[in-house]
């Protein structure tokens, strides 16, 4: 049985080859949109552990996390040293750190924060941030390194770092300072993975006025992360920052902003996910469509297998067998392919949006491997359906 | 008495909207049958009626003591697996498969044992170099040898051939009927056909 089912597929191995494209394309549309999305998400949730409320000039809830959290998008207004003031006085109010964003450094964002930072944020897996090498040194002019970033700035422990403020083309130079790489994270699976941190008082002197070059004492920051002392305390944060500032300073959760920003962008994975389906629906026409192109010939099979007294369940097995073969030459191909278009993706993502891919996978993508295999075989056992009973003289006795 | 190993009662069978009569037949174990008529006279019908490969409509067919209209479509199957050996025209065979695929592949159907046919496919004058090679690859003379072959591996009851050397030259043709033949000495055969000239090696000769 395996013996015809290889031969007969080595044969036909034109339209098997192109029936195993169609199929491996399919399903790498399905597998690979449903892993990123599902990536993306985690990803964007990911980088949000451990921080219980954004706090900002008022603004769209979204924006707000998106440029606190991911430096994705353009920052609002900064807040002054008042209200950092009274937001660090509210009750309920366990921590708070302040960032200061803006900067960057050979394309990477620069994050302006206090140590602090690295101990309330956490990584991917909601584990504490640890630092590969050295750590966050006193000095204000120590620089922290995340994992890729250092690898990408090709940067070690004692590095000298010339941050100027602004993009830092060097077109528009400002203040510089020379700062040094004092530490170098372990990676974290958040987008701190892409970033450079520095201390608030590196950012008040890159921020100096150009032209008197006064220093704030306490500059404005762009965000306060905040830390509940109870999780339903956030709420009367929420409350009283709103009554206290008139709604000048907004207080965000960042799960809910996230999810605010999955619903919008729900549409577009609902228009993805019919896409993927359409895409396998067409896969199963276009498997179908060679089966039907190859009737003829595969009638012909049945005949002479037929009239060699070859029973149904042999004749059936061995198409079974040439189905599952083709599927999983498919299914080998679309892992390969997905595996592939994920890294190549995922990279892209990374170093445009500063913006980690968390893998996913799990039992939805083995669920849509395993339909495509009970596709394939019923599309090999459907032309033997059609043809093991009714054609049998005529398969025989019809010229070539 | 030599039991039988063909015989027909009032034999019809329905094609399309033609209904075909057959004349009655008697074929002991140990000879051989040329049914002769022209081209539409429903030779054909007749062999795969026999085969179990048409329906028979009216009428009684026993092979080897057999009645095929008792038997299911499985057991039918089964039986002509053990019992009939069929060659035909043309396309009898799996392009894909080689000459002792198809020998292997009819011993199974068969249930009979795996054994090496090389010398059946060497006593049709078919060189050893071709007995692996997919058939298609054979000229359409090879090829016959090699589908008569595949209907007499299993040793069966019966032959049914239709019409097997129409589609051959004449030294071809002579290797085919002389394969076929000796068969009969060890079971039965009966050949349809439309060529006269094939009746003097029979022992029968029937006219539709």
């Amino acid at each position: 049985m395996l013996r015809l089912a290889l031969k007969s597929l080595s044969y036909r191995r034109g339209s098997v080859g192109l029936t195993l494209v169609a199929i491996a394309l399919a399903l790498v549309m399905v597998v690979l949109g449903g892993r990123l999305s599902e990536g993306v998400k985690n990803g964007l949730y990911s980088g949000s552990r451990g921080v219980d409320l954004v706090v900002a000039r008022s603004a769209g809830d979204v924006q707000i996390v998106m440029q606190a959290l991911y430096q994705i998008g353009p920052g609002g207004a900064g807040m002054g040293p008042d209200d950092q003031a009274l937001v660090a006085a509210l009750d309920d109010i366990a921590w708070v750190v302040p960032v200061a964003l803006g900067d960057s450094h050979r394309g990477l964002p620069v994050v302006a924060t206090t140590p602090a930072y690295l101990e309330r944020v956490a990584d991917a897996n909601g584990q504490p941030i640890a630092f590969a090498a050295g750590h966050w040194a006193d000095e204000w002019t120590a620089v922290v390194l995340g994992a890729r970033a250092a690898k990408q700035l090709g940067y070690a422990l004692g590095h000298s770092v010339t941050l100027s403020h602004g993009s830092g083309t060097g077109l528009e130079r400002g203040h510089e300072q020379v700062l040094t790489v004092s530490g170098i994270l372990a990676p974290t699976g958040t987008p701190l993975d892409n970033r450079v941190l520095v201390s608030l008082e590196a950012d008040r002197l890159l921020n100096a006025d150009p032209i008197t070059g006064a220093v704030a004492e306490q500059g404005p920051v762009t965000a306060l992360l905040v830390g509940a002392k109870r999780k339903v305390g956030v709420f009367r944060i929420q409350r009283d920052l709103e009554r206290l500032t008139d709604g000048r300073l907004r207080a965000v959760i960042p799960g809910a902003a996230l999810t605010q920003l999955w619903q919008l962008v729900g549409v577009v994975q609902a228009a993805t996910q019919v896409l993927s389906g359409l895409m396998l629906g067409f896969a199963a026409l276009t498997l179908v469509t060679l089966a039907l192109m190859n009737w003829r010939q595969r009638r012909r099979e049945c005949a002479v297998l037929r009239a060699m007294g070859s029973p149904f369940g042999f004749a059936v097995g061995a198409h079974v067998v040439e189905g599952i073969i083709v599927a999983a030459a498919s299914i080998a191909l679309a892992v390969v392919a997905t595996a592939v278009g994920f890294e190549w993706i995922s990279a892209w993502v990374l170093d445009e949006y500063g913006l980690l891919i968390a893998p996913a996978g799990g039992v939805a993508e083995w669920l849509v491997y395993g339909a495509a295999t009970l596709l394939a075989v019923a599309a090999t056992v459907l032309p033997l359906l059609i043809s093991w009973r009714g054609a049998i003289a005529s398969g025989l006795t019809e010229t070539q | 008495m030599t039991e039988l190993a063909l015989s027909t009662t009032g034999l019809a069978v329905a094609l399309g909207r033609r209904h075909l009569k057959f004349p009655d037949l008697a074929l002991a174990a140990g000879s051989s049958m040329l049914v002769l008529g022209p081209s539409g006279s429903g030779k054909s019908t007749l062999i795969q009626a026999l085969a179990g490969l048409l329906p028979i409509q009216q009428g009684d067919a026993r092979v080897a003591g057999q009645s095929l209209g008792a038997l299911s479509a499985p057991a039918l199957d089964r039986f002509r697996a053990r019992h009939l050996g069929l060659v035909f025209q043309t396309l009898n065979l799996l392009p894909y498969f080689s000459a002792l695929d198809h020998l292997r592949l009819a011993r199974e159907f068969a249930g009979l044992p795996a054994r090496d046919d090389a010398s059946a496919l060497d006593g049709l004058g078919l060189a050893a170099d071709l007995h692996q090679r997919p058939v298609r690859h054979l000229s359409v003379g090879q090829q016959q040898r090699v589908a008569v072959a595949r209907a007499l591996v299993t040793q069966p009851s019966l032959v049914l051939a239709d019409e097997p050397t129409s589609a051959l030259d004449e030294s071809n043709r002579d290797l085919v009927v002389g394969a076929l033949l000796p068969q009969a000495a060890e079971s039965a055969l009966l050949m349809v056909s439309h060529d006269r000239s094939l009746a003097t090696h029979f022992d029968q000769v029937i006219e539709l």
